[in-house]
């Protein structure tokens, strides 16, 4: 909300500047988020060159038949009369006129000079509103009530410069959402006095009872608690007085016309929204506030025709509905120029159904902000009182006597019992109970001796008396009805501690020790990153929501589960529609950004959940309908290589990545968490991984968790899908079974006494003899003396047949006994060839 | 041989000294290893004076003996050490001859190790996460795919609340084991989690106080622009003991900030709004970068938001079954991308989501 401060300071006596305004209302709970000082600049006294002048005589200009040449009196301490040329010509010899003088700078940065017009000199200018800042367009100058003093300065009547306070209000403060509540609330932290509210009503009424020309029926009491009217016949519509359109203007709105200015202003000032009928519009003389019919059209303000249903609140006449109640008029009874008498509206509308109609139509308009938070039923006759004065002052109206008032006053607040004693221990620090107190009444609350009922309290409360403080007992409490917040007792004790202020807080530890710290999975998840990190992959975070069509290019089989995302009802664009099944579209698509930003094709991982509809997780009975369930949420972890994981240097060309760089990062994450990968082909997974080589690929699985991913070189047609067009690209995708197995503790193995004896040995086997169950013979065949079978060279070519290749296995063994002897080794070696012939008619090389 | 013994050699047997002076001389004149090998021979080989010398020594009268054969054999020593510590520098010298020519350039580029990074969320949350472990608190997660219950309902936020217009709530269609015949606005049941605060709730469903919690997670909201993403991740504590009060908020807060921030950090406590807290709190931390004087970055307020807080509204435990009169508690949350951009200085939080690995690898 924007807060004029020259308004602000009519309703509470504030002496300091706007910055410690803002650092009160801020400290105290309502934030200010920034001070916007609009008008003509304040340095070197330029205000001073805004003065109310009077026009002495205004004739045509010589040579010039749309200007108009002035003289204007300015006062004696600015230079007496002036001539200035003007282009505007809704204004008389007589008119009391803004006037800027030469040297004057303007809110647009001009420096007004004298200036010759045509042949003729123009020391300094009068002023439009548009040149004042009070609209966008003005047909002319601003032409200023007579009274004004000639000569004085114009700032003092009217804001040419303005500092605005922009609030941020919450939705729990209704009475903030006034000028004069933000004034209440000054008044209360910084201890000033509070003008009364601003309801004078009209000096006079005069004609019929208001109720003789219009009847309220309110057949919907449970959206409307109340509703008041009043009506003022004879009004002139027309154009509101300068300082009005300021006022507006400086708190965000729009100058319209004296009727809907003076709803506005109303609305500003003192909280309660107005809505002005044209009581000639008004069919049957009756306003029916009643739910709107199923289906009922309406066509609001703004000319678009809107569909309501039977939860939503309409003003009616006997024929139609002609407001969304507390949301938004329509044009079937709203005010034009040639309206004469008015029907005016302060009514009271359930906060909830005003949400509700907000969300369902889209329409938020400054009322309807206003009433879904629920404002206090008490406003509705002052309101009422303070329009009717301004329409009969500013629009020549006359209010008639005896406003409509249906549904009347609300009970009044039950008392609520306070301990200020609990305030302190819920605070930490102690606040003295005659500072609570005070406190508590100068946010209007009645503070009374407990198991008083409100009126006692308050009562009792007079006079500032501190009522004992019965311990237990406490006090009795009565918050003011525009506090709608204020119900418990802990709702006291926040008051009491935000208008005392945090500053005074100490800062202490909670004194209880608990051990604290990380889960399992939690852990795991930290060793997972470390490990790949330490591969030399970037972590990226993806979106949780990707398009619906992510996946497709993957090829996944019908029926796949991962084709059945998590849907949103409302995403924000097609390309968040879903969530993800799985990591790889979204690390996929972060490569090809990458390259595409022309970094060098990067390698990626990252460990994040998918959500799948497969194993749903029912919700728990007291929390939803029956038969609610919850996607199942899982960690996964997807790694994307597309380029060497050597950056390129001047030492030399950097190694491309393939699937054993990708099968080392696997390994190395396992590792990081105590187990060992197992790796075989593709083969049969190779259905539920259709986007990877059939070949270049493997599923690997852990002891005691079984299969938990899959790994390999993505297919070129895929990877080029995702925009990775001629990058050989591998990938991994892990689930989380392989968490249940980790972080065994890892055992000791000794590292023997007696040395090492190391054998290479090479063999001729089918190209098709996986080598891991090459070295897994060889260990098994070698007996308990061999520690490692490792092969560290392939080779195939010339030198061996063309469905073959030659395996070099090095064995390493040891005795934990004593040194190895010659026959020792001979012996492993011999019973390893020899099962290696047997097995896979291997021939040593 | 020091000077005493020299003199005396002079005196007693001149011709001995002569040729150690001469020898020394030689063997400390040599400018290389070839000239030391001369100077080697020279003064100590077959035909060397000291050689010469000692061969004569049957022929000297017998009492001079003993003296001119111990001086002889000292001086032979003497030079054998002298050769040994010439060669010895002569070859330092030529070592470091050699080296002054070999040259590396050394401005030319690190041979870089392939070092990953962990993304900055990450390595955020996890520095975040190690205060509060300090402080004795577990890490608590829960489902990002949430109830209403959870996120609104349970966390006083009723359908009719109005604070629950300020959510841009992501809703979710809807799986049911037994689909109702009519799904209707009215049973927008499950959502995208809007805060990470429905985990305190599903904590205190599963266990008694005390209770010192800290939940991490992604959380989502409709809203795009540099200062909003439509996923971003919250950091929440949970707090529920007999006896907790906004001054143990406070100084949690406090010995966080100086923590995360640096200790010459303040922070400023204002009071403000959440449905779930009262009283409810918002804390600044004065501006890193114009030290609390004003400036662009702070808006010219001298101060940062960081974190929503407040002490938990006794509603909450009705939901949850806990005795407001024997125990309170405080909640506190931030952002943890805002923790960053603020820590490091980053101006726009798409950042974060791009993945640009010359991001990534900054930090």
């Amino acid at each position: 909300m924007r807060v004029p401060f020259s308004w602000i300071k009519e309703y509470v006596a504030w002496e300091g500047t706007v910055e410690e305004m803002a650092k009160v209302l801020t400290m105290s709970g309502t934030e200010v988020e920034g001070i916007d000082r609009v008008g003509a600049p304040r340095e070197a006294d330029n205000l001073s060159r805004f003065v109310v002048g009077r026009v002495l005589t205004k004739e045509k200009h010589p040579n010039a038949d749309r200007l108009n040449l002035c003289t204007v009196d300015v006062g004696e301490r600015h230079g007496g009369v002036r001539q200035i040329v003007c282009g505007a010509h809704n204004f008389v010899a007589g008119d009391v006129v803004p006037v800027s003088l030469s040297g004057a700078v303007l809110e647009s940065g001009l420096r007004l000079k004298k200036a010759n017009l045509r042949g003729v000199e123009s020391d300094g200018m009068i002023m439009s509103e548009q040149e004042l800042g009070y609209e966008d367009e003005s047909p002319g100058i601003a032409v200023l009530p007579g009274e004004w003093v000639v000569g004085d300065p114009l700032q003092r009547y009217l804001p040419v410069a303005e500092d605005v306070l922009e609030l941020e209000l919450t939705s729990n403060r209704p009475d903030c959402f006034s000028i004069y509540g933000i004034a209440r609330e000054v008044a209360a932290a910084a201890g000033l006095d509070l003008a009364p509210p601003p309801i004078t009503p009209a000096a006079a009424f005069g004609g019929a009872p208001a109720a003789e020309d219009i009847a309220v029926e309110i057949a919907a009491p449970e959206l409307c608690p109340r509703y008041g009217a009043t009506v003022i016949r004879g009004v002139r519509i027309g154009d509101s007085p300068a300082w009005l359109k300021a006022r507006l203007t400086h708190a965000g709105m729009r100058p319209i016309d004296n009727v809907v200015d003076v709803t506005n202003y109303v609305m500003l000032a003192y909280g309660q929204p107005l809505h002005a009928f044209d009581a000639g519009k008004i069919r049957g003389g009756r306003l029916i506030v009643r739910r709107a019919a199923a289906g009922e059209r309406i066509v609001t303000l703004d000319g678009v025709e809107r569909t309501l249903d039977d939860q939503m609140l309409v003003i009616a006449d006997v024929e139609r509905a002609l407001v969304i109640a507390g949301v938004f008029g329509s044009r079937d009874a709203e005010i034009d120029e040639r309206t004469a008498d008015i029907v005016l509206e302060a009514a009271n509308f359930a906060g909830p159904s005003i949400l509700r109609t907000e969300m369902h139509t889209g329409i938020r308009s400054e009322a309807s902000n206003r009433f879904e938070k629920g404002i206090d039923p008490h406003l509705v006759p002052g309101a009422l009182d303070f329009a009717g004065r301004l329409l009969a002052e500013l629009c020549g109206g006359t209010v008639a006597p005896g406003m409509v008032d249906v549904g009347g006053v609300p009970p009044a607040p039950t008392a609520i019992r306070y301990r200020p004693g609990r305030t302190d221990a819920l605070l930490g620090y102690e606040i003295p109970a005659s500072e609570q107190a005070a406190i508590l009444r100068r946010l209007e609350c009645a503070v009374g001796p407990a198991g008083r009922t409100a009126g006692e309290a308050e009562a009792a409360g007079a006079g500032g008396v501190v009522p004992p403080d019965d311990g237990d007992r406490g006090w009795a409490v009565v918050a003011p009805t525009f506090r709608p917040d204020l119900t418990r007792e802990v709702d006291l004790a926040e008051e009491v501690g935000r208008i005392a202020g945090y500053a005074r807080a100490p800062e202490t530890l909670p004194r209880h020790a608990t051990a604290g710290g990380l889960t399992r999975e939690q852990r795991v998840r930290r060793a997972v990153r470390r490990a790949l990190v330490g591969c030399g992959l970037d972590e990226a975070i993806t979106y949780s929501f990707v398009a619906d069509d992510a996946l497709t290019p993957l090829g996944l089989p019908e029926g796949d589960a991962r084709l059945d995302p998590v849907r949103l009802s409302n995403p924000m664009s097609g390309d968040q529609s879903v969530l993800r099944t799985m990591l790889l579209p979204g690390l996929l698509k972060t490569a090809a950004d990458n390259v595409d930003r022309l970094n060098d094709p990067p390698n990626l991982f990252e460990l994040g959940r998918v959500y799948l509809w497969d194993e749903p997780i029912p919700a728990p009975a007291h929390a939803a309908e029956p038969g609610a369930v919850l996607p199942h949420e899982s960690e996964a972890i997807g790694i994307v290589l597309s380029g060497p994981l050597e950056p390129e240097g001047w030492t030399g060309a950097p190694r491309p990545a393939d699937f054993f760089t990708l099968k080392g990062c696997v390994d190395a994450l396992l590792g990081a968490v105590g187990l060992n990968g197992e790796y075989v082909p593709l083969g049969d997974a190779a259905q539920q991984a259709p986007y990877l080589h059939p070949g270049k690929s493997a599923v690997v699985s852990v002891k005691g968790a079984g299969e938990t991913g899959v790994l390999g070189q993505v297919r070129p047609d895929v990877a080029a899908a995702y925009g990775l067009e001629g990058l050989e690209v591998y990938a991994a995708a892990l689930d989380d079974r392989f968490v249940a197995a980790a972080l065994q503790v890892i055992a000791f193995r000794d590292l023997g006494a007696y040395p090492p004896a190391a054998q290479d040995l090479a063999v001729v086997v089918g190209r098709a003899v996986p080598a891991a169950t090459v070295v897994e013979v060889a260990h098994r065949a070698g007996g308990k003396l061999v520690r490692s079978v490792r092969v560290f060279d392939v080779y195939e070519g010339d030198q061996v047949p063309a469905d073959k290749r030659s395996l070099a296995l090095r064995v390493v063994m040891r005795s934990p006994e004593r040194t190895l002897k010659e026959k020792d080794i001979a012996g492993v070696r011999a019973r390893i060839l020899k099962a290696l012939e047997r097995e896979f008619q291997a021939t040593p090389r | 041989m020091d000077d005493a013994h020299l003199q005396e050699l002079k005196q007693r047997a001149p011709g001995l000294a002569a040729i150690y002076q001469t020898g020394r001389d030689a063997i400390l004149r040599a400018g290389d290893l070839a000239a030391l090998e001369q100077a080697r021979v020279q003064v100590l080989g077959r035909k060397s004076p000291l050689t010469d010398f000692l061969r004569s020594i049957p022929g000297l009268p017998p009492e001079q003996r003993p003296l001119v054969g111990k001086g002889g054999n000292l001086i032979r020593r003497e030079f054998e050490a002298l050769v040994e510590e010439r060669e010895a520098e002569l070859k330092r010298e030529a070592l470091s001859a050699s080296l002054a020519h070999e040259r590396l350039d050394v401005t030319l580029p690190a041979r870089p190790f392939p070092a990953g990074h962990e993304h900055l969320i990450t390595q955020t949350m996890r520095e975040v996460e190690d205060i509060f472990i300090g402080l004795g608190y577990s890490i608590a997660e829960g489902p990002e795919v949430e109830l209403d219950y959870y996120n609104f309902t349970a966390l006083n936020t009723p359908p009719s609340h109005p604070a629950r217009s300020a959510h841009d709530t992501f809703w979710v269609i809807e799986q049911r084991e037994t689909m109702p015949e009519a799904v209707v606005d009215a049973d927008r049941g499950v959502l995208l989690r809007t805060h990470t605060s429905p985990v305190q709730v599903r904590v205190m469903e599963q266990q008694r106080p005390p209770v010192y919690v800290l939940c991490p997670g992604k959380v989502y909201r409709r809203d795009s622009d540099a200062t909003h993403t439509p996923m971003f991740h919250q950091i929440e504590g949970l707090v529920v003991d007999e006896g907790i009060t906004l001054a143990d908020l406070k100084g949690t807060v406090a010995h966080f900030t100086h923590e995360f921030f640096g200790p010459e950090r303040r922070i400023r406590v204002r009071p403000h709004f959440f449905p779930f807290t009262e009283p409810s709190i918002e804390v600044d931390v004065d501006c890193g970068l114009c030290g609390g004087e004003g400036c662009r970055s702070c808006k010219y307020s001298g101060w940062l938001e960081i974190m929503g807080a407040g002490m938990v509204d006794p509603a909450l435990y009705d939901f949850v079954d806990y005795d407001p009169e024997t125990v309170t508690g405080f909640a506190f949350g931030m952002g943890v991308e805002r923790m960053a951009m603020l820590r490091h200085g980053i101006p726009d939080l798409r950042l974060f989501y791009d993945n640009d690995v010359r991001f990534l690898r900054q930090f």
